[in-house]
Parts: C-alpha cells; sequence; structure tokens
C-alpha cells in the first residue's frame, strides 16, 4: 500500500514537471520569436507559420475599437484554451499592415469552436485566411506566469 | 513718508490683532515657566534648539533672526495657556518689512505645556502685504518637527477666516483665477448668493523650517520660501466658529494638525453601494427632459453623437448654505464625432454644473463605454471637483452611452482616490479609444473578452461589457459599469471579479465572480 503511494507521488510530480516543462519551452520559443520580430516584420503570417516549431491551436481575431468589422490584431495560442487560466499560456499577438475582415475569420473560428470533438482550433481555412496577410508588429501576449504557484 | 506711515498703520493694526486674542502679558503668572519652557526648547525643540532662523527675503537678502525669551507673552484659548515667544531681528525688531516683496513678516515660536517640563509648539509665520487680494494678513502654523499644521486670515473687513491650504499647480490656480473672474462679472448683479456660496483660492508665500540647516559658528534653521494655495470661504456666518479645530481646513489658535474631513461612511459591500448609486442613476435618467433628448440619438448613425445633460442649482432664500437642484436640462445634440468617439463640448452658466454626458455609440463599436470614455468621466468628475466652486463639487455624476443594440449603460466613478490615482495611466494604457492591446490592462481585458465569448462570438457587446468590468474591477478604477435592465428599466451595476481558486498540485485555477449575483 505503502508503495503504491509513493509510486502515485512519483507519478504525479514527473506529470507538473513535465507540464511545467513544456510550458518554460513554451514560452522561451515564443520569446524568441519576438526578439527576431524583425525578420517577420512587413511579410507575410505564411512566413511566420511555415517557420514555427509548435504547431497552432487557436487564434482570436480582435477588432479596431469603432469599427467592429475590422481586424487589427489576432492573438495565437499554442493550446486549445478553454479555461480562464488557459488564456494565459504562453501566446503571441500580431498587428496587421492592413486590417482584415474579422467577420470571416469570427465565423471560421465560430465554426470550430462550436465542433466539441476536434482538439484544435486552427485548420486549413483558418490558414488560408491569414497566410497572405502582412505583420506590422508581433509582441508576447500571455507569458504563462500566474498558470503555475513559483 | 507715506510708505514709513503706512508702514506705522500697518504694524499698528497688526499688533492690534494679535492682542485682541491675548488676556495676558506675563507668561510666569499665567502658569508657564518660561525657564522651563526654554530649557525643554533647547532640548526638545528639534530644528529650533538653537532659538536662531535665517529667512530669505524676495530680494536675495538673508535676515538672522533669534528667540527673544525676554519678550515671551501668554495668551490664552478656551482654557488653555499657550506661551508665544517672538523672533527677533536687526535692531531687536520684530516685524521684518521685505521692500522687494512688499510684505511685513513676524515670525515666532508658541509653545503648549503638555505635563510638568513637557511641551509642544509650532512655528507661527505672520504674512501681511499687498499681494494678498482681500486679506490683511495670513498666520500659518508649522509644528516644530516640520508637519503642517493650521491657517488662519483676516480680511480686509475684519472678518477671520479659517483657511484650508490647497494643493494646486500655479497653471491650475491661474484658470481657477480667470474662472472666478468670469464668475464674479455675474455675481456682481447677485451679492447676496455671491456672499453664500463661494469660496475662493489665493496665493500665499509663506515661510517652511524644512530647508537646510546652517552649520557653522552660528547653528540656525534656514527657513525657506514656499508658495502657498489656500482656500477661504465667505459662507462663514455666526453659527460657525473659525477657532474650531473640528471646521474644515483649520484655523485659529492654537496650532494643530488639521485632518482630512471625514467621508460620509458609505456600505462596505461594492454591490449595495453600486445598488445605492443605481437609485440616482435612474432618477437622473428618467428626467423627462434627459428622456426626450436621448431619443433624439439616431441609433443607426455610423458616427458617434451626444450632448451634455446639466443641472440648473438654487439657493435657499433664508438659508444661503443649502443648495439643491432646481432642474436639469438636456444640452443641443452635438454630432462631430468620429466612429469610435466623440469629445462633447459643455458650457456652464452661474449656478449650473455638468451633470453627466451622453453619446451614442454605433453598430460598429461596442455597446457600452470605451476605455477612453472611462478616463474622460474620470477627468470630467475631477475638473469640477478641482474648479475650487463648491457647489459643482460632487455633481458630475457619470456618463451615458445609448448603443446602436437597443441597450442604454453608465459609467460612474465609484472610487474617486482610486479613480484619479487611476487617470496617471492613462498615456500607457490607452491606445486610441480601446486599452493599449500591450499593456497589462490591455492583456487583461483580451483574455476576459475571449473567455467570454467563448460560446457564441456573435455576442460581442455581451463579451465586451463583462471584460470591461473585469478590469474595471481588477486594476481597481474606482469607475463601475451599470446597464440598464430591460426588464425593470432600470439602471443594474455589472460588476466582475477575478479571483483565484485552490490549486491541485501548484496549478492555480481562477474564474470570473459576479459578486453581486452569485451564490456564495
Amino acid at each position: 500500500m505503502k508503495n503504491k503511494s509513493i509510486f502515485i507521488a512519483i507519478f504525479f510530480m514527473i506529470g507538473i514537471g513535465s507540464v511545467n516543462a513544456q510550458v518554460l519551452d513554451t514560452l522561451s520559443y515564443v520569446r524568441s520569436i519576438v526578439a527576431n520580430k524583425n525578420k517577420y516584420i512587413g511579410k507575410t503570417f505564411n512566413d511566420l507559420e511555415k517557420d514555427l516549431k509548435i504547431e497552432i491551436k487557436s487564434f482570436f481575431p480582435s477588432p479596431y475599437i469603432g469599427k467592429n468589422s475590422q481586424e487589427e490584431n489576432t492573438v495565437f495560442y499554442f493550446i486549445r484554451p478553454i479555461e480562464i487560466e488557459d488564456f494565459d499560456s504562453p501566446s503571441i499577438a500580431i498587428d496587421w499592415e492592413s486590417y482584415l475582415d474579422i467577420r470571416i475569420s469570427k465565423r471560421i473560428l465560430y465554426n470550430l469552436r462550436s465542433n466539441s470533438n476536434i482538439e484544435s482550433w486552427w485548420n486549413p481555412e483558418s490558414k488560408n485566411f491569414y497566410k497572405n496577410a502582412v505583420i506590422k508588429d508581433i509582441f508576447i501576449f500571455g507569458e504563462g506566469k500566474k498558470t503555475y504557484e513559483e | 513718508m507715506k510708505k514709513h506711515t503706512t508702514l506705522t498703520i500697518l504694524a499698528a493694526v497688526l499688533l492690534f490683532i494679535v492682542s485682541c486674542s491675548r488676556t495676558g502679558v506675563d507668561a510666569v503668572q499665567k502658569g508657564i515657566n518660561v525657564q522651563e519652557a526654554k530649557n525643554w526648547l533647547m532640548k526638545s525643540g528639534d530644528k529650533y534648539k538653537t532659538g536662531k532662523i535665517q529667512i530669505p527675503l524676495a530680494g536675495g537678502n538673508t535676515v538672522n533672526g533669534t528667540l527673544n525669551w525676554n519678550s515671551a507673552t501668554t495668551q490664552t484659548w478656551r482654557g488653555e495657556t499657550f506661551l508665544r515667544i517672538p523672533f527677533v531681528f536687526e535692531n531687536n525688531k520684530e516685524l521684518i518689512f521685505d521692500k522687494a516683496s512688499n510684505r511685513n513678516l513676524i515670525f515666532s515660536i508658541v509653545l503648549k505645556n503638555k505635563s510638568h517640563q513637557d511641551f509642544e509648539g509650532a512655528l507661527s509665520v505672520v504674512v501681511q502685504g499687498e499681494s494678498n487680494e482681500n486679506t490683511k494678513m495670513v498666520e500659518f502654523y508649522e509644528l516644530l518637527n516640520g508637519k503642517q499644521a493650521n491657517s488662519w486670515a483676516t480680511e480686509k473687513d475684519g472678518n477671520l477666516h479659517a483657511v484650508n491650504r490647497t494643493q494646486l499647480t500655479e497653471q491650475q490656480y491661474l484658470k481657477i483665477k480667470q474662472q472666478e473672474q468670469e464668475f464674479k462679472l455675474q455675481m456682481l448683479k447677485e451679492t447676496a448668493i455671491r456672499k453664500a456660496l463661494f469660496c475662493w483660492i489665493e496665493r500665499e508665500v509663506t515661510y517652511s523650517g524644512n530647508c537646510n540647516y546652517s552649520v557653522g559658528e552660528e547653528v540656525f534653521v534656514r527657513l525657506c520660501e514656499r508658495t502657498t494655495y489656500i482656500t477661504k470661504c465667505q459662507d462663514f456666518n455666526s453659527e460657525i466658529d473659525p477657532f474650531d479645530p473640528n471646521q474644515k481646513g483649520g484655523g485659529g489658535f492654537p496650532p494643530y494638525v488639521p485632518e482630512d474631513p471625514e467621508e460620509p461612511k458609505e456600505p462596505e459591500d461594492p454591490c449595495a453601494k453600486a445598488r445605492a448609486l443605481a437609485d440616482s442613476i435612474n432618477k437622473l435618467f428618467n428626467q423627462p427632459s434627459i428622456l426626450a433628448q436621448m431619443n433624439n440619438l439616431n441609433r443607426t448613425d455610423t458616427t458617434e453623437s451626444g450632448f451634455g445633460i446639466y443641472e440648473k442649482l438654487k439657493v435657499d432664500p433664508f438659508d444661503n448654505t443649502k443648495i439643491s437642484t432646481d432642474s436639469y436640462y438636456a444640452g443641443e445634440v452635438q454630432t462631430q464625432g468620429l466612429t469610435n468617439h466623440i469629445t462633447i463640448t459643455t458650457e456652464v452658466d452661474y449656478l449650473t454644473a455638468l451633470t453627466a454626458t451622453a453619446h451614442l455609440h454605433p453598430q460598429e463599436g461596442y455597446g457600452a463605454q470605451s476605455a477612453k470614455d472611462i478616463y474622460e468621466v474620470i477627468t470630467r468628475g475631477l475638473v469640477n471637483d478641482n474648479s475650487g466652486f463648491n457647489f459643482i463639487k460632487n455633481r458630475f455624476q457619470g456618463d451615458f452611452v445609448a448603443a446602436a443594440d437597443g441597450n442604454t449603460y453608465f459609467v460612474k466613478v465609484t472610487d474617486v482616490a482610486a479613480a484619479n490615482a487611476f487617470l496617471n495611466t492613462k498615456n500607457s494604457n490607452l491606445e486610441g479609444a480601446g486599452w493599449n492591446k500591450q499593456s497589462e490592462i490591455g492583456k487583461e481585458y483580451y483574455k476576459a473578452y475571449i473567455f467570454y465569448s467563448n460560446t457564441d462570438l456573435k455576442y460581442d457587446n455581451y463579451a465586451y461589457e463583462n471584460a470591461m468590468s473585469v478590469v474595471l474591477s481588477s486594476f481597481n478604477t474606482g469607475v463601475t459599469l451599470f446597464k440598464k435592465d430591460a426588464a425593470t428599466n432600470s439602471f443594474q451595476p455589472i460588476i466582475r471579479a477575478k479571483e483565484e481558486k485552490k490549486g491541485f498540485l501548484g496549478l492555480k485555477k481562477y474564474v470570473y465572480k459576479d459578486p453581486c449575483n452569485d451564490k456564495k
């Protein structure tokens, strides 16, 4: 019985450790993208995406205040956020050189989110929507700091 | 010769004023042992142990003063006795005439017996000069430890006023003086009301003991000249005792440290507080003239339009300190707005206060107020409260938004101190009309926005109003968002709080709560 408890404890410790390591790795990677953002500014999103070593899992378009049909900025996550703390996970935000039609991106996202069976809210349709969008700026959106105890 | 005569008269007047409040001249006879007081000051008198001060005059000259214990006199006030020891300067004179600034100055130390051989005291600085508009003299007290104490002024008509030191910049002061001048032109016709209502701000110069010590052959305190703004109210009547330490602003004698006036106690529960405030919003919104003008905002317009809401005030003819609302009225609808913002031009007349603003949010924008609207509401409230005109203080309530989707919102400052502090974040937090997406508040807002739009992105306005409420609460903005409930036709607060839950094996969890409606 005692051995079983120890085994469970070790199992959880390894599990949490690997989750932390994954978050830290993603954050380091996100930071490296932003550190090298000059390489992508003025280029298309496709140029950035093909270099990404971690797969995008979700995106959230953000409108220009006062022109809600125009997408000024988009946040890209490497997880599919469900819980509140998930929205703090390492992620990047991209400002677009020319505003996009947010009505299209919202419809794509809405359809993805409505399907509870899929693991990723990033699909060929969303890729196609963003691929030619020109990047104006890239910054870190979520740093994952609040997800885990120090 | 003429100046000399004037100086003599002024000195005589000053001496007369001071002597009026004195009931005795012999310190020992009044129960204070001068030697004990001197011993205490030399041992425990902070900067004034040596009894020597140096005064920088406006022309660049300095004069040195020494306490003249032989001229110490006692004064009594409400059964307590005080010892006043004057500083004397060249030729053993207590009064300094500063030619450059045309001011007379008198400095003294005032001590009070606390217990046997133990005292407390203050530096008294009396300033009289032609720079003052109506003031004959002002007396500032500063405790020996440098803490600012009370102050009072005597008008040219002989009236004594408690005065309150006011935190202002020179620019703010000049603006207030300009406004006063404009109001005065109208006030000349209504002298009685003028006397009832107005507080004036004046710029005075006093001296503070917080400047450098000089150490050399002589050790003395070098006082520094300080520009001070004071508020004096003309509504003093016989029922108000200017010497009462409980009066706001302090005044009279003896020196004491004025405390901030106690704010009326409000309910601690933010929901109860907000609901109580919602009643006043409903009352304002349902004024017929305001309802009518709200209906004139065309919710199909593509740019913002809006108007000011004003409160006409009246004065009780039998008690001119009682000011109440006579009526509300709405200004003309202004249509100069952009797609995401409008700055409403407002204009107030005498006995009129700006109570609120109202504007339209078109279909292309969100329903509730923008980040820029939040800062504008805080600023408008601050402008009213710092105007120097007491009758409009605390009368600005907030901003209505008529949204294209039919909803109506209101934002109100519910914690003035927090809101004023939050105003300092404007440059870093605001980008256009929205939150700066790279700022902490911008990121937090958008995370909440995504969360609330989780189920259906079509509900943009729902996600927006909730996300705004989250950051208004989380970032201690002092501002609360209200929304008119369609069922009850009354405004209700929208308060959302991000709360941390106990984590499992180190994982932190968060929930957005509606503390006003969620079950505990």
